[in-house]
């Protein structure tokens, strides 16, 4: 079969998972997640699960990218057989819904970013600044711009939008924070940020919502499972390393979470007292849509500081950077879909962003939608996670392993601990996820309308709208299957 | 900083950057002999 790109190295294939891996939620969820879960204690379950949940699962995902060429409809239908195409389908759709309200993230990123290089006075009341902002349309002109943004990047293709934007965004972004890091941690007061993120409070650490909080991190932070890995895994050579990547991608994704924490704690530890706050309650602040830390406190902590507004502006570049090089994954997984199906890569790309657009002003307008969207699509990504672990069970996990993934070219073996993992931890750990995230909406989220499919954070809404997308897939299987299986054996049939 | 901490901090970063940069050199080794 021809195909018409390929990542032009393995460090560009790198860099660009890294992009993918990289994200928001490494620079505002994990240092709020670390302090609210006893720091050191969180660290030891949070590095264990990178290797009984994240690394196994890129593995796989890059595997079958791989073997099959196909996004993940088309890499479903091919790898399980017919049957399975539904299960490609909901992968797809998860990750899909949640680049509609991840754009509109991003346009928040950007707005603070040109908020903080305009030296915006706003900024120092956090609050009436934030209120302003989601009040109005502007998130909406936000969200276009970064839509618009990401579609320019993939619509230069895979070497010169993707592989070129990665590396100028991942070196930037990871310089940028290692230049916020130095600021931060030479403020006086910071060693005290720094010693409660270290600290090991070794009662947390016999909690079990400790051990489920840091399943949850490793798991949604380092984008196994959502499908991204496999479709950039369409465009790797065909004798490119499998298992090694993945320790990368997965170490460099914990390796900017873990510099993240020392801006953001070091920071907030020197300069709350300052305004008489404590550190330990702004930290534990979740704030509207999980933003606290972020958009309410750190423009008004750095505002204290001096030269505090240099730092504020490469936070956000920071920020932004990270949102726009998960963004780019996103939007290039729907495209990978679309393509398969028959579509011109520069027509797919347009219909994308048009309808990423579309279906993201929602979020861009209620909180509470994006909110909801966020909850339910970010839980179904535990869901996709096991339909891949599935995937690598039905077509044999030990097959798996000596035929696919240690093939030529791939520089480190995967050895027995991967049949172990996949075939019994991965299974665990799913149930006990799905089962405490179940168990915590209809106990302390929603307790008086955990079964209404209509409320935000209900047990309902996620059953209502998971079974609704399943549903549907189920119905156009076949129709899948014909559209992105057969469709792309008769182009390359055409194109031979 | 407690020792308790110190400790935590330079086994956690040891670990994961320490983790992070082998990989990325043991590639970078792996790579240098293919060609």
């Amino acid at each position: 079969m021809k195909q018409a790109e390929f990542f032009s190295s393995r460090w560009a294939l790198i860099l660009a998972a890294l992009g993918m891996a990289v994200g928001t939620g490494n620079i505002w969820r994990f240092p709020r997640i670390v302090a609210q879960n006893g720091g050191g204690s969180f660290l030891i379950p949070w590095f264990i699960f990178l290797f009984l949940w994240s690394i196994p699962l890129l593995i796989i995902e890059f595997t079958i990218g791989k073997k099959t060429r196909h996004g993940t409809i088309g890499a479903f239908g091919e790898f399980l057989g017919k049957r399975f195409t539904w299960m490609g389908a909901f992968v797809g759709f998860c990750t899909m819904a949640i680049m509609f309200y991840y754009s509109v993230v991003m346009g928040w990123c950007v707005k603070y970013f040109v908020a903080a290089l305009f030296f915006d006075s706003g900024l120092s009341d956090a609050q009436a600044f934030w209120n302003g902002f989601t009040g109005g349309y502007e998130p909406v002109l936000f969200h276009l711009l970064s839509m618009a943004v990401g579609a320019v990047v993939i619509y230069e293709g895979v070497v010169q939008g993707i592989e070129r934007a990665n590396k100028i965004l991942i070196p930037t972004l990871f310089f940028l924070l290692v230049i916020a890091a130095v600021r931060a941690l030479t403020l006086p007061g910071a060693m005290a940020g720094l010693n409660f993120l270290f600290e090991p409070r070794l009662e947390m650490l016999f909690h079990y919502k400790t051990w489920l909080e840091a399943l949850s991190q490793s798991a949604w932070s380092t984008g196994a499972g959502w499908g991204l890995i496999l479709t950039y895994a369409v465009y790797m050579r065909q004798k490119e390393d499998v298992v090694l990547n993945s320790f990368i991608a997965g170490l460099g994704n914990n390796s900017a979470s873990l510099l993240a924490a020392l801006v953001v704690l070091p920071a907030v530890f020197a300069l709350a007292p300052q305004l008489g706050l404590s550190p330990q309650e702004i930290v534990s602040d979740s704030g509207p849509a999980s933003t606290g830390i972020t958009f309410m406190w750190v423009p008004q902590l750095f505002g204290e500081m001096p030269m505090g507004s240099g730092l504020l502006i490469i936070f956000f570049l920071a920020l932004a950077s990270a949102a726009l090089s998960s963004l780019i994954a996103m939007i290039e997984l729907a495209t990978r879909i679309f393509m398969d199906a028959g579509l011109e890569r520069r027509l797919a790309i347009v219909f994308v962003s048009v309808f990423g657009f579309l279906l993201g002003l929602p979020s861009a307008l209620s909180l509470q939608f994006l909110n909801n969207q966020d909850w339910v699509w970010g839980l179904g990504l535990i869901i996709s996670g096991m339909f891949f672990t599935f995937a690598a069970i039905k077509y044999g996990v030990e097959k798996m392993r000596t035929q696919l993934i240690n093939s030529e070219g791939n520089d480190l073996a995967a050895g027995r601990w991967f049949n172990a993992i996949v075939l019994v931890l991965i299974p665990i750990e799913f149930m006990a996820l799905i089962g405490w995230w179940s168990w915590q909406a209809v106990a302390s989220y929603d307790p008086e309308g955990w079964w209404n499919p209509f409320r935000t954070f209900s047990l309902g809404t996620c059953l209502f709208q998971w079974l609704v997308a399943i549903g549907v897939f189920i119905l156009l299987n076949n129709k899948l299957f014909e559209k992105s299986v057969r469709q792309k054996a008769l182009d390359a049939q055409a194109s031979n | 900083m407690s020792l308790s901490a110190i400790i935590m901090m330079c086994l956690m970063l040891g670990l994961i950057w320490g983790g992070f940069v082998f990989a990325l050199r043991t590639a970078m080794k792996k790579e240098s002999q293919k060609r």
